[in-house]
């Protein structure tokens, strides 16, 4: 017990001279001479009794003139005991310190100080500095030396099994289309496009059909990007607005265990955090299949914290096959500024995107050869498909570290986002609910839904505390809150004449409250750590339905004004709890529950209702097993419980209630990194989902399109993704230029899912392959996706349509399919100034 | 006994466990008369028909106990037409109905002539056109002693309402809820006879020439028999 039995130790990232951000290469330049500080005398930290398991705890240090350790900070946290442990380790180091121009002077730097537990050699001794990682310096210092690197949250994230902290090197492995590509490298999360650049990804979790985001709490760089009782999909979240490069770490919260989790943490959470790692700029030119430009920019100052940067992109294509030709664009900004046991870090980013959509087809229409798979229908209601987004957040946040290992954080963020979307589903089947004798204008669904958004965060952690030998915690507090007001409507549009509104289905202003508190504690005993905690949200929603009571055109029309004004609220609470046992020192056993919810979509509920959340029930048992850097794997089964699904309703166009259901499964997650130059990540989740009350036949609804004890509808029962990275020098230079080249492969494989009344989508297997070399300044690389060209439907769904208005029309349903991306290729130029 | 392992675990890979309570189902429909037998009305007329043929289609079977707008989504369509030779038992192949498994409790059907969404006058399908145009074409002599009519009809049976545009004409609910189940054969067998039934002859007679006019009341009498009064046998086998 308390033996040291390894300390890696390696200052992270650059050392540069602070100030003013370079805009030339550093070979163009004629920098100041810096060295590093480096180790002179290196005390090994005390593996603290109670903690288990190997940890990273990143420390910020001052390295003095004399040599010694002045200001330590707590970067990254590993939890209280190991931040202590290595903290009072490295108080007592001493340093070689570092010269700029053959002068002493002070200095910054990062310290990674890897955790390991007894009985495992202890590896070679820490090292200072990355001097592969190593920038030369710019002038102008407003402090002599500084290195630094990675800010953590100051609190330990890790649940249960399923939580997975994804880095650079395993999120940029893989080829990525885009920036939300890092996204695919969460185990078990599968991502589509089904409706193009401007509307949000499609995604999978562990056995749920999340849609556009109604059951994946997003947040991304602290700002929280669900947005509620949204239209086109409770909780919809698009992250089209990242930046390749831009991601740093993703936490992905499988399950819902930790009481920050919030509102959409029903399959889980991911948190991505940004920061580019190479400083300098990045101007980044790719084009591609079908005509296909991107333009991106990364403006990272020499200097500065990899969290401070700014990026951007632009891109333009005609899209495969018909009427999917579309633009994108970008800007994303962060600086992380302040020193000393209070640092600040302010983001925002605005987006944009429009683009024209081709649309589901009928299978039997594409069997038959009447439309092309990657085609659209002639129709002008088919024709005139398009999304249209835009987006812009801005946050401000401050975290703290007390030099006693308190920590916390507050922040307050606004948004707003505009969305409008029109898509025709099925064909020529609709009637005005308004207008009398007016039907068949093609079913083309307007939806617009505008958004504005105000919030905060806030909590503390206490410093540890230790009442008995055996027993040490700490607690935490916190709040959140945040206001949304959302204008929305819902028309039929006839694209035949400029657009004309035929009916309208939606006219609706929300106002909607949400204010959580949290609470968890967190307990070490012996090798037992127990966290548990609990939170509770209270959301508000004040309704104007304009078209609520609306009167058929058989009522007349002067006995009331149309419009349904409601008010509801309802609290949703639920415990939070977690337990780890370190069975030998690279194995840990994981246990947890938790109960989460999903906010209701406001217009569905009446006035003085209670608030009905979507409550889900989470239980996750499972081991994870680490050997040094180079092997991780994690085991976990787990079990859900939804009090309420919705599933995606073709005729309306949106989400509707579908009942109760739950989930069994498990998830093999394996990261290996056998050489330094090579990672390579695998992960297969499989569930078995069942629906277990959906709504009975109805006179409205007579043949409603799913059963009691039927596997739930979309949902893959199984998920395998691998992604590869191999990136390595080729120890030779070309006109004195290092030449480094890289390569990647990601394989994604989606098993059949069940679709409405019987019937089941095909599997999915896509391949993407990269590779690229990097040559002093400059960078080429070629991706290829789906290399195998597999024809394949990125959403599928099976309810009657009528795409042949001029004869009967066949009311089964019908596969109904939109075409995923065939073989498609990019190549990249860039220049890194 | 591993390349059964293997096999189970790669099926359960490309079909993922699925199951499902619906199955898809595919349902012979065959058409037929019924055997002429003259029939007297309640005035006395012996009825005989010479011709009594019915453009019949698309056909809709559906899942609750009210056709009609709420069938929105059908367990089993069929969307072609037929000209029916209904003084003709032998049952004729139609088609088939395609859809899934369920249980029936409704119907609905066009005669030939279909009420489309998109389109103001309804159209006529290839059945309807087989028969000038009309959904029932009828033929055949009303005898009351030496008295003696030859009549005929031709007559267009479509939706009219506005607000039921896009909706078949006939629809109706089953005797009894039948479960669809693969193996299934449907004949749809109408009875001619049952359509004259309540013809005034004796205003007929009065009229001229046997011609029914599309505004007479026989030819109420016949597209209520039709459409409501006597609808088509369904037998399942």
């Amino acid at each position: 017990m308390g033996r040291i039995t390894r300390q890696a130790c390696r200052a992270l990232m650059w050392a540069l001279i602070s100030g003013a951000a370079t805009t030339a290469s550093a070979q163009e330049q004629s920098p100041a001479r810096v060295s590093l500080p480096t180790v002179k005398q290196r005390v090994e930290p005390a593996y603290p009794v109670g903690a288990h398991g190997h940890a990273d705890v990143v420390l910020e240090i001052v390295v003095e003139k004399d040599g010694s350790v002045g200001d330590v900070r707590v970067s990254e946290s590993a939890g209280t005991e190991l931040d202590q442990a290595a903290e009072s380790a490295v108080r007592q180091w001493k340093f070689v310190p570092a010269k700029r121009d053959g002068k002493v002077v002070p200095s910054k730097i990062l310290v990674r100080v890897h955790m390991v537990p007894p009985t495992v050699e202890t590896p070679d001794a820490a090292q200072p500095a990355d001097p592969g990682r190593v920038q030369d310096p710019s002038p102008a210092p407003r402090r002599e030396v500084e290195v630094r690197g990675q800010r953590g949250k100051g609190r330990t994230t890790s649940r249960g099994a399923s939580h997975y902290r994804l880095d650079r090197d395993t999120l940029e492995a893989a080829p990525a289309e885009e920036g939300a590509d890092v996204l695919k490298r969460a185990p078990g999360l599968f991502i589509g496009r089904a409706e193009g650049p401007a509307v949000a990804h499609r995604y999978m979790l562990r056995g749920f059909d999340a849609e556009h985001g109604q059951d994946l709490e997003f947040t991304v760089g602290g700002l929280p990007i669900n947005l509620p009782s949204h239209i086109h999909g409770q909780g919809y979240a698009d992250l089209s607005f990242l930046v390749p490069g831009t991601v740093r770490r993703m936490s992905v919260a499988e399950g819902v265990y930790d009481p920050q989790q919030g509102d959409f943490a029903v399959a889980g959470s991911l948190d991505l955090d940004l920061g580019v790692k190479r400083r300098g700029w990045l101007l980044s030119s790719g084009y591609g299949s079908f005509d296909t430009f991107q333009q991106r920019l990364v403006l990272a100052p020499r200097g500065e914290d990899e969290e401070t940067f700014a990026a951007g992109q632009l891109s333009t294509t005609d899209g495969f096959g018909k009427n999917r030709e579309g633009t994108t664009a970008s800007v994303i900004v962060q600086n992380r500024f302040g020193s000393g046991a209070w640092t600040y870090r302010a983001i925002g980013f605005v987006h944009g995107a429009r683009a024209s959509l081709a649309g589901v087809l009928r299978e039997d229409d594409v069997t038959a050869g009447r439309v092309g798979f990657y085609d659209a229908y002639p129709d002008a209601t088919a024709q005139n498909q398009s999304a249209q987004s835009t987006r812009g957040m801005a946050g401000l946040f401050a975290d703290f570290r007390a030099a006693t290992g308190a920590t916390g954080h507050v922040g307050v963020w606004l948004g707003r986002d505009a969305f409008r979307v029109q898509e025709n589903f099925t064909g020529y089947v609709q009637r005005s609910s308004q207008l009398e004798k007016v039907a068949g204008r093609g079913d083309l669904i307007e939806q617009q839904n505008d958004t504005s958004s105000l919030g905060l965060i806030g909590w503390y952690r206490t410093r540890p505390a230790r009442p008995t030998k055996w027993l040490k915690g700490t607690f935490e507090l916190g709040v959140e809150g945040r206001v949304d007001q959302v204008e929305q409507a819902q028309n039929l549009l006839d694209a035949a004449v400029r657009n004309q509104t035929w009916d309208r289905r939606i006219d609706a202003q929300i106002t909607a409250g949400d204010v959580g508190l949290f609470g968890d504690a967190e307990l070490a005993i012996q090798r037992l750590r127990v966290r548990a905690g609990a939170r509770a949200d209270a959301v508000f929603f004040d309704v104007d339905d304009r078209l609520g009571n609306f009167a058929p055109v058989s009522r007349p029309d002067d006995s009331f004004i149309e419009g349904f004004r409601r008010s509801a609220a309802g609290v949703a609470a639920g415990p939070r709890a977690s337990a780890s046992y370190l069975v030998f020192d690279w194995m840990s056993l994981r246990a947890a529950y938790g109960e989460g919810y999903r906010s209701p979509q406001a217009r569905t509920l009446s006035d003085g209702e209670t608030a009905p959340f979507t409550k889900v029930r989470s239980a996750d048992l499972g081991t994870k097993l680490r050997w040094d850097e180079r092997l991780e794997l994690t085991l976990a089964g787990y079990y859900t419980h939804l009090s309420d699904d919705v599933a995606f309703e073709p005729r309306a166009g949106r989400l509707e209630r579908i009942g109760a259901s739950r989930r069994l499964g498990g998830t093999a997650y394996l990261l290996t990194r056998p050489v330094p130059w090579l990672i390579g990540s695998y992960s297969v989740t499989v569930v078995d989902a069942e629906l277990l009350e959906p709504p009975p036949p109805s006179a409205d609804d007579p043949s409603p399109p799913f059963t009691a004890g039927q596997r739930l509808p979309y949902v893959p029962p199984v998920v395998a993704r691998v992604d590869y990275g191999v990136k390595r020098s080729l120890n030779h230079k070309v006109a004195g230029q290092r030449v480094t080249g890289r390569a990647g492969l990601g394989l994604t494989y989606l098993s059949s899912r069940p679709l409405p009344f019987g019937k089941f989508a095909r599997p999915v297997a896509l391949a993407d392959v990269g590779a690229g070399v990097q040559w002093g300044a400059f960078d080429l690389s070629m991706d290829v996706f789906n290399v195998f060209d597999a024809q394949y439907a990125a959403v599928e769904f099976n309810f009657p349509s009528n795409w042949s208005p001029n004869r009967p029309a066949s009311r089964v349903p019908q596969r109904h399919t939109a075409a995923g991306a065939p073989l498609s290729w990019m190549v990249r130029l860039g220049a890194r100034l | 006994m591993r390349s059964r392992w293997i096999a189970g675990v790669l099926a359960l890979a490309a079909t993922g466990c699925g199951e499902s309570s619906q199955t898809e189902l595919e349902v012979p429909l065959r058409v037929a008369g019924s055997p002429a037998q003259p029939i007297e009305t309640s005035g006395g007329w012996t009825v005989t028909l010479d011709r009594a043929d019915v453009a019949f289609g698309p056909l809709y079977l559906c899942a609750g106990a009210q056709a009609g707008e709420l069938c929105e989504t059908a367990l089993l369509d069929w969307t072609g037409s037929v000209v029916v030779d209904a003084l003709g038992a032998a049952p004729q192949a139609a088609g088939s109905l395609r859809g899934t498994t369920g249980t029936q409790r409704s119907f609905m059907y066009d005669l030939g002539i279909v009420s489309l969404l998109t389109q103001t006058d309804p159209v006529p399908l290839a059945a309807a056109r087989r028969l000038g145009g009309n959904s029932v074409a009828i033929a055949g002599r009303a005898e009351r002693g030496a008295e003696r009519i030859e009549f005929s009809a031709g007559l267009k049976i479509a939706q009219a309402a506005d607000t039921e545009q896009g909706i078949p004409v006939v629809r109706g609910r089953a005797r009894t809820p039948e479960a669809l189940a693969p193996g299934d054969q449907l004949t749809v067998r109408f009875d001619p006879y049952t359509w004259v039934g309540d013809i005034d002859f004796d205003a007929l007679s009065d009229a001229g020439d046997g011609r029914i006019a599309d505004d007479s009341q026989a030819a109420r009498a016949i597209r209520n028999a039709v459409t409501s009064g006597f609808p088509p046998e369904f037998e399942w086998r």
